[in-house]
């Protein structure tokens, strides 16, 4: 995917959140309009005008959900087609979702970290970082902030950081995460982006700390991940003066390892 | 701990009604037909130009608040089958147990949230060697109309080892050899595979139990992760069973390495000859 693609379908994500937000508004003030008609002193003849807009707004929000269910449906076999590997189809599946119309937020949100995914995966990390900015921006332009998806967004954008060796962006990218309230399936997510940013950083003490609780987490990843994060725990340990616990989990770690293990650090 | 009064109880407690028939519906309908004719005929509710005019804007507000309702009863779903799932991942069977309890006390929609609640439960009770409650849970969801793939296989998967568990081998067999013959994602195919071997080891079918052992062994490093641990623990009785000790002690080794031989004791008693025999591999953390 070229620079100027992903420009594009950024710009057709920025465009298509704001029509999002502007149909809801939309929607809202009509429905609110309709209901603070003041009838004339007859009554009638306003609030069968009331009556008309209220039908046709529910009618068109109706129509506006039959599309947005299409939408939706495309961005869910982006998914499927994503966590099957077959990159080509989702990235033309994902495309179709940004430049097609939605009501839903939620749809045009997943679309676009599933994109910032798919670039993540082909190691076009410069360009999965644009895309992840480009979704925390509207993330924090909502009225509600939804931390489980910045969370997530966040730890992937550091990812990305540290795969390019950019520990300062890195740094940034995911210093909010630790003041954000954390489920089980985020501390997961951060646990090897932290371990790859403190043994880049050469803080083998921090890393090889709360051992106990890291191997726990660690344990509940699949195998190529959880040989990744057992490799990263072995060399904070050997570099903190651990060596029967380094020893111990490069057994673990080989133990988990297989052909689509990552590298344990970059 | 969970009864089989209490798992019945939940079952239908959680059931929720078809969505024409429930209250919810038939209240949000009649809201809707009284702001109709509000709308349509407004003096043919009141003569009262005050309760005119805000007579719709109250029913709106009163329909507003009841899905408003809706919503924050979906979030409190989705809020505890969070908490649950992560409890049982972190083995807190105690607190999964109380939240899923409390969630399946009243209805819960979708009906895919109410699947996946009566799966956790199934593995609480599964846990507290519960084996008939799980049994009774699992039979309930594989009865469910429109159950995706997935979560079908893990159900089947569950039920055939708890039969096995309860010692019921005859259905155990019989739903492993189902099993056995669909072609199935390799992650489960891993999963049915390692209830295979368990099945072997129980029933004493040693050579059965020792056949590819290093393709087995190696399906469960890709598919199983930590869980593979228990698949080595029943090669290792297997093999132990089979004359093949430095293999067996080897094998004991790895799997002590994923998971704390207590634990492994604690879900397969028949792994007890082993532990005994071979040393296990010591956790310095």
């Amino acid at each position: 995917m070229s620079t100027l693609d992903v420009d594009e379908l950024l710009r057709c994500f920025q465009r298509r959140m704001a029509y999002c937000a502007a149909t809801r508004w939309l929607v809202v003030l009509s429905i609110a309009a309709a209901f603070a008609i003041p009838g004339p002193p007859d009554g009638s003849g306003a609030s069968a005008l009331a009556a008309i807009w209220l039908v046709a707004v529910l009618l068109g929000w109706l129509l506006l959900v039959i599309v947005s269910v299409r939408t939706a449906r495309t961005a869910h076999l982006a998914s499927a087609l994503l966590s099957l590997g077959r990159l080509d189809e989702a990235e033309e599946a994902l495309a179709d979702v940004l430049r097609s119309f939605s009501i839903f937020r939620s749809t045009l949100l997943r679309a676009s970290q599933q994109l910032g995914t798919l670039l993540h995966a082909r190691q076009e990390h410069g360009q999965a970082v644009k895309v992840f900015q480009a979704i925390l921006r509207s993330v924090r332009s909502g009225l509600h902030r939804q931390r489980s998806l910045e969370a997530a967004i966040r730890l992937m954008w550091a990812d990305c950081e540290l795969a390019v060796g950019n520990l300062t962006g890195a740094y940034e990218a995911f210093r909010p995460v630790y003041t954000m309230r954390l489920g089980l399936s985020e501390r997961l997510l951060l646990l090897p982006v932290e371990l790859r940013y403190d043994l880049a950083a050469g803080h083998a003490r921090h890393a090889a700390g709360n051992l106990a609780e890291k191997i726990r987490l660690a344990e509940l990843l699949e195998s190529p991940q959880a040989a990744s994060v057992h490799a990263m725990l072995a060399e904070a340990c050997r570099g903190a003066g651990m060596p029967v616990q380094a020893e111990f989990l490069e057994r673990r770690a080989c133990l988990y390892r297989t052909p689509e293990s990552p590298a344990a650090t970059t | 701990m969970i009864s089989s009064k209490t798992a019945h109880e939940l079952l239908e407690r959680s059931r929720h009604r078809p969505a024409w028939s429930s209250p919810y519906t038939l209240v949000l309908l009649l809201l809707g037909m009284a702001l109709g004719a509000t709308l349509a005929n407004p003096r043919g509710l009141t003569d009262n130009r005050l309760l005119e005019l805000l007579l719709p804007q109250a029913l709106l507000a009163v329909i507003a608040g009841a899905l408003w309702i809706r919503v924050r009863r979906q979030r409190q779903i989705a809020a505890a089958l969070t908490s649950a799932w992560e409890a049982i991942q972190l083995k807190d069977w105690d607190r999964a147990e109380q939240e899923l309890v409390a969630l399946l006390r009243r209805p819960i929609r979708p009906a895919s949230a109410r699947i996946h609640s009566l799966m956790m439960l199934a593995a609480v009770a599964d846990n507290r060697k519960a084996y008939g409650v799980s049994q009774e849970i699992l039979a309930s969801v594989l009865g469910e109309p429109g159950l995706d793939p997935g979560t079908r296989y893990a159900a089947r998967i569950a039920l055939a080892g708890t039969a096995l568990l309860s010692q019921q081998l005859t259905d155990a067999v019989r739903m492993i050899d189902n099993l056995g013959r669909e072609e199935v994602p390799e992650p489960i195919r891993a999963q049915i595979v390692l209830l295979d071997l368990f099945r072997h080891v129980v029933m004493g079918q040693v050579q059965d139990a020792v056949e590819n052992v290093e393709e087995r062994r190696a399906l469960f490093r890709r598919r199983l992760g930590t869980r593979a641990g228990y698949g080595y623990a029943l090669l290792a009785a297997a093999l132990d069973r089979a004359g093949q000790t430095d293999r067996a002690a080897e094998l004991w080794r790895d799997a002590t390495l994923l998971i704390r031989p207590t634990e492994l004791l604690d879900r397969f008693g028949e792994l007890s000859t082993v532990a005994r025999k071979y040393p296990a591999t010591e956790w310095p953390v």
